[in-house]
């Protein structure tokens, strides 16, 4: 068999590693309510989460110091940015404000607003998703 | 839009019908409500993340809720209805006749953004020491430019900052008519369409002469079309039922096609036929991307009931699910499942229950015949290599679930539960590994209660799951180093193919966990009316202990805390933190090879 | 496919007829006949509860029936020795019914389908009981404590957690509810079609379901071996970002060890691909979202391109 194949001593099977990913998130919030009347109400509510995805920096044993050919001399077998090109890092916040007003025994006004703010450290594959919006919202309820 | 102010208007007109209706008699209660108003957005930066779930324009938007309850002897009557912005809407309708007749149909929508992966990372060049020379793409004569040896990687952006987002809207209904008091007999029937339109990204990846990816828009037209129609009723002391299911996924949309390069060496331009011959497809036209056209039916009886000292729920069920869009292989697929499942709880004592279950299924598929082109035609016949194959499924399986758990009552304020499980999965023909594949699976799980009236509440539970070749991918892994047999070339080749040393990988090696722990508390405490706190930690620890020399676990633990304040009849206050971690170590493997 | 009520024996009156008949001869060979306690008699102590009372469903519906006049003593049992004595022993609570004291009162007249696996679920096995999710004496539309998902969430807390992480379904914008995915009260989900647990995903996801002609395994296990459903801080509720979701079962792309040119460079057969690059370009292409090439990653009834690959790669 062996005189009828070349040995190629390129291919040395695989190499490997162990590397740790840690994905992490807390999360904070308080709602809550104040009647300052029978007919005034209060609302408001905080919300705000940390969230990280990282993978450890990975790293390859010296496969090269045990390769005995140059044939894969243009090969790098090191990952040491590896890491780096897939973590995520996001910070949101929200915040809302509401108020009630029971103007009569059929008719409420009520107004509230809410804001949000996303936070993205990394970027990621879809560039960098930061952003916030602001809304404000009014209205009124009949009852009947 | 034209739906949900159809909707509304049916709503309404409902609303105005049932009022004469419930108005005829006396005793009847009603509470209706009209919420008008409007609201006003304003979006910074990327809209898309943070707004994921809402439309990002900043315009200002008419918003109205309408709420009516009305129920009279034993007829209810309820329309909610709330639309918010041209994507975002909701209505309901539900209503009933005593025994004899409920139903309720609804309606809701929602929109969903979604980004655009920039593909900035797919931009290289294979480097081999090549030398400098001109680069012709600038003015500057000097310039010059790293001649690399090979291959590509390149990616190419047809619609740059599309708005990619998509529209669901969903229709469902439920209805229950007694047919007979008799025998309690009642038609039951559901039904639910979901409709997503929009825009999304899709990719197309091919590597005929070099790699390159492509992004283009595509048009999103899907519905899916579930429904559930059946007979419930009871014979001497036992009910039973029989349910028919059917559903349908279908996409409208046009057909995604792009050009794939015509295969030849990356550098060179040359040796088309090889390069050729190495590919399923080049140089034309074709489709990709495109989704399934499924149609699911099942059969379902259950029977119910009491049996000696406890009571039993049984079901037996038969589906098919077909892919009706022709593949690849020139056929369409169809896969069967046919199963069943018993379950049984009874009291043991005053103090004790048991619940025994068992279920069992199985799959079976279509194993179609996949014809390919011959490998490197331009070589000597004797160094073709046929790449056809029979599609066996890792679908196709026998399951069995099996339990059985003891809940008793130690003392007034003591509940301790035991349970036993195990889960059995065989796999026939998998794939992977040409052979059967079975997973065992023992469960073992203690849980505890201790309550010290209402003001004062402990739960505790651990679980722990020892499982016998779990789950593998198969082949996926890496070969070890050194193995010789991975370095010899097919008798008349000079090179050792990369599929070939794929064939050599460890086949069934795995990093799906073996021996799985889960401990987790939860206290809640309140030591006044107007305070509620609760306590709780999770913690997970998973371990595939078969790879002895791979250290593969996952570890998660999950504190949380939530405290209730209502110090008085103005202020009511929720606050709480958790904290989610988890983290895996697992292989990072690459093959020695020439790339 | 809710019945809003069930009592079989207002409707059978032949069956009606002989258990009264049963039952006045078991009382009067038993001795003094308990009396039968009025609603009026209940809301002169529980004067909070009466007036509301009039107002529910239950209330209303009962209202309506022979026993308008003695409708707590319905879900509550005899009452004359609790009237008696004021002693909340001596008469049916609801509330306080828990796993081992028989079926609960409440099913006496719910006995939908929904119900089907009640006496099997994980709520009933942990003494939740009716009541402390619903509210019997509240007005009608208000049958539950809370709102969803609040509701829940008073128990089930780490799930809110879950619910604001970067990849969410869109519980917290209220366009989803617990109870799309989950039958909290016992059994199977409303749709399922009982092939898996795969189903309560495909019930919404059906374009990943196939059957495909080229299949990646793990869909055909279990979604939750790459997914986790309530929240996560990897796009597409995936476990772990990519590529280190895929690293786990796959080893890297041989590419990945390929050395890039620095800096500028253009395809000598297809300059429109010129671009920018490092080093390390064909690790950020390899290593950075396996999908970008692999995109059909449920399954694809079209084959990748390779042949020596079998056109398994997922990639059309």
């Amino acid at each position: 068999m062996a005189g009828d194949t070349t040995l190629l001593q390129e291919h040395y099977g695989s190499a490997y590693t162990m590397a740790d990913y840690t994905s992490q998130a807390h999360n904070v919030y308080l709602t809550g309510s104040f009647m300052a009347t029978p007919k005034l109400n209060f609302t408001g509510s905080i919300n705000y989460n940390m969230s990280k995805g990282e993978l450890d920096p990975v790293v390859m044993p010296d496969v090269r110091a045990e390769l005995t050919t140059d044939t894969l001399a243009h090969q790098d077998f090191t990952f040491d940015e590896m890491h780096t090109y897939s973590d995520l890092e996001y910070g949101y916040l929200q915040l809302g404000l509401g108020l009630e007003y029971k103007v009569g025994p059929r008719f409420t006004i009520s107004a509230s607003a809410d804001y949000a703010d996303m936070k993205d450290e990394t970027g990621y594959v879809y560039g960098i998703e930061g952003g916030s919006y602001f809304m404000i919202r009014s209205g009124v309820r009949i009852d009947f | 839009m034209r739906i949900v102010v159809n909707l509304m208007i049916a709503g309404l007109l409902l609303v105005m019908a049932a009022q004469p209706v419930m108005a005829q008699e006396t005793a009847a209660e009603y509470s209706h409500s009209l919420w008008i108003g409007g609201h006003y957005t304003d979006f910074k930066d990327y809209a898309k993340k943070v707004g994921e779930y809402r439309l990002v324009t900043d315009d200002p938007w008419p918003e109205f809720k309408i709420l009516f309850n009305a129920i009279k002897g034993n007829r209810t009557f309820t329309f909610d209805g709330y639309f918010f912005d041209k994507y975002n809407a909701a209505a309901a309708v539900e209503g009933a006749v005593g025994d004899r007749f409920s139903g309720s149909v609804g309606y809701r929508s929602m929109v969903h953004n979604k980004g655009q992966d920039l593909l900035e990372n797919l931009a290289a060049q294979e480097y081999k020491g090549g030398p400098l020379a001109p680069d012709t793409s600038t003015a500057d004569p000097g310039d010059t430019i790293e001649l690399g040896a090979g291959k590509y990687l390149t990616h190419d952006i047809t619609d740059p900052g599309a708005n990619y987002r998509e529209k669901r809207h969903e229709i469902n209904s439920d209805f229950s008519l007694l047919l007979s008091h008799k025998s309690n007999l009642r038609l039951v029937a559901a039904h639910r369409t979901i409709i997503e339109k929009g825009s999304e990204q899709k990719l197309s990846a091919m590597h005929c002469f070099s790699c390159h990816v492509t992004s283009e828009t595509a048009k999103i037209d899907r519905q899916t079309h579930q429904l559930q129609a059946g007979l419930e009723g009871e014979v001497s002391k036992y009910d039973f039922g029989y349910m028919f299911g059917y559903r349908t996924f279908e996409s409208n949309s046009p057909d995604n096609q792009i050009f794939f390069d015509t295969a030849m060496h990356p550098v060179f331009g040359t040796a088309r036929t090889e390069f050729g011959s190495r590919e399923i497809y080049q140089g034309e036209v074709i489709n990709y991307g495109i989704l399934p056209e499924t149609e699911k039916m099942s059969h379902k009886v259950k029977f119910k009931g009491d049996l000696g000292k406890g009571r039993f729920a049984a079901a037996f069920t038969y589906s098919t699910v077909e892919n009706k869009k022709e593949n690849f292989a020139g056929v369409t697929l169809k896969s069967e499942a046919y199963g069943g499942s018993l379950n049984y709880a009874m009291s043991l004592s005053k103090r004790a229950r048991l619940i025994a279950k068992i279920a069992g299924n199985r799959i079976k598929n279509d194993n179609p015949f996949v014809d390919l082109p011959n490998f490197r035609v331009d070589t000597s016949e004797d160094h073709r290599t046929d790449f056809d194959f029979v599609r066996y499924s890792s679908l196709d399986r026998k399951e069995v679930d099996a339990s059985a758990e003891v809940v008793a009552r130690l003392n007034r304020k003591t509940t301790l539960s035991v349970l036993a499980g195990y889960d059995y999965t065989m796999r026939y023909d998998y794939p992977e590994l040409e052979d059967e594949y079975t997973t065992k699976k023992m469960i073992g799980q203690i849980k505890m209660k201790y309550r010290e009236g209402m003001r004062f509440t402990l739960r505790g539970k651990y679980r722990f799951e020892k499982t016998s070749d779990p789950f593998t991918s198969g082949r996926g892994l890496f070969e070890a180093r050194g193995r010789e047999e991975l370095q010899i070339p097919h008798p008349g080749f000079r090179f050792v193919f990369y599929y070939e040393r794929e064939n050599l990988r460890y086949q069934d090696i795995t990093t799906v966990p073996t021996d799985r722990h889960e401990f987790e508390l939860k206290s809640t405490l309140r030591p006044t009316s107007k305070v509620n706190v609760m306590l709780g930690f999770k913690t997970v620890y998973d371990k595939n202990g078969d790879l002895d020399s791979l250290d593969v676990k996952n570890l998660s633990f999950q504190p949380n805390l939530n405290v209730t304040l209502t110090p008085n009849e103005k202020w009511s206050m929720v606050t709480g933190y958790t904290f989610n971690y988890n983290k895996s170590r697992g292989p990072v493997t690459i093959a020695l090879f020439d790339g | 496919m809710k019945p809003f009520i069930h009592q079989r024996w207002w409707h059978d009156t032949h069956r009606l007829l002989v258990l009264s008949l049963m039952l006045a001869v078991a009382l009067l060979m038993a001795g003094p006949v308990s009396a039968e306690v009025s609603d009026e008699d209940c809301t002169a102590c529980h004067e909070e509860i009466g007036e509301m009372y009039a107002k529910t469903s239950h209330g209303v519906y009962l209202g309506n029936t022979a026993r308008a006049e003695y409708s707590c003593e319905s879900c509550h049992g005899p009452g004359d020795a609790h009237a008696e004595d004021a002693d909340p022993a001596l008469i049916i609570n609801p509330a306080r019914h828990d796993q081992f004291a028989g079926r609960e009162t409440c099913l006496d007249c719910h006995q939908g389908h929904e119900l089907d696996d009640w006496e099997f679920s994980g709520h009933r096995n942990a003494d939740v009981t009716c009541s402390d999710c619903h509210q019997v004496h509240a007005g009608v539309g208000e049958t539950v404590k809370k709102t969803m998902p609040d509701l829940c969430y008073d128990c089930h807390s780490d799930v809110r957690a879950a619910g604001y992480m970067p990849s969410h379904h869109p519980i917290a914008e209220g366009k989803m509810s617990c109870l799309d995915c989950h039958n909290v009260h016992g059994g199977t989900v409303t749709f399922a079609m009982d092939d898996g647990g795969r189903e309560l995903c495909f019930s919404c996801h059906a374009e990943k379901e196939g059957p495909f002609l080229f299949e990646h395994a793990p869909v055909n296990e279990d979604c939750m071996l790459c997914h986790t459903p309530h929240g996560s801080v990897a796009d597409n509720l995936l476990k772990q970002s990519e590529p280190t979701l895929c690293l786990n079962c796959h080893a890297m792309h041989f590419h990945a060890s390929v050395e890039s040119v620095e800096g500028r460079y253009y395809p000598n057969l297809n300059h429109d691909r010129a671009g920018e690059t490092t080093r390390d370009g064909w690790k950020q292409g390899m290593l950075t979202k396996c999908s970008q090439c692999h995109t059909e990653v449920h399954g694809s009834d079209l084959p990748s391109q390779s042949i020596s690959g079998q056109g398994r790669a997922l990639t059309r």
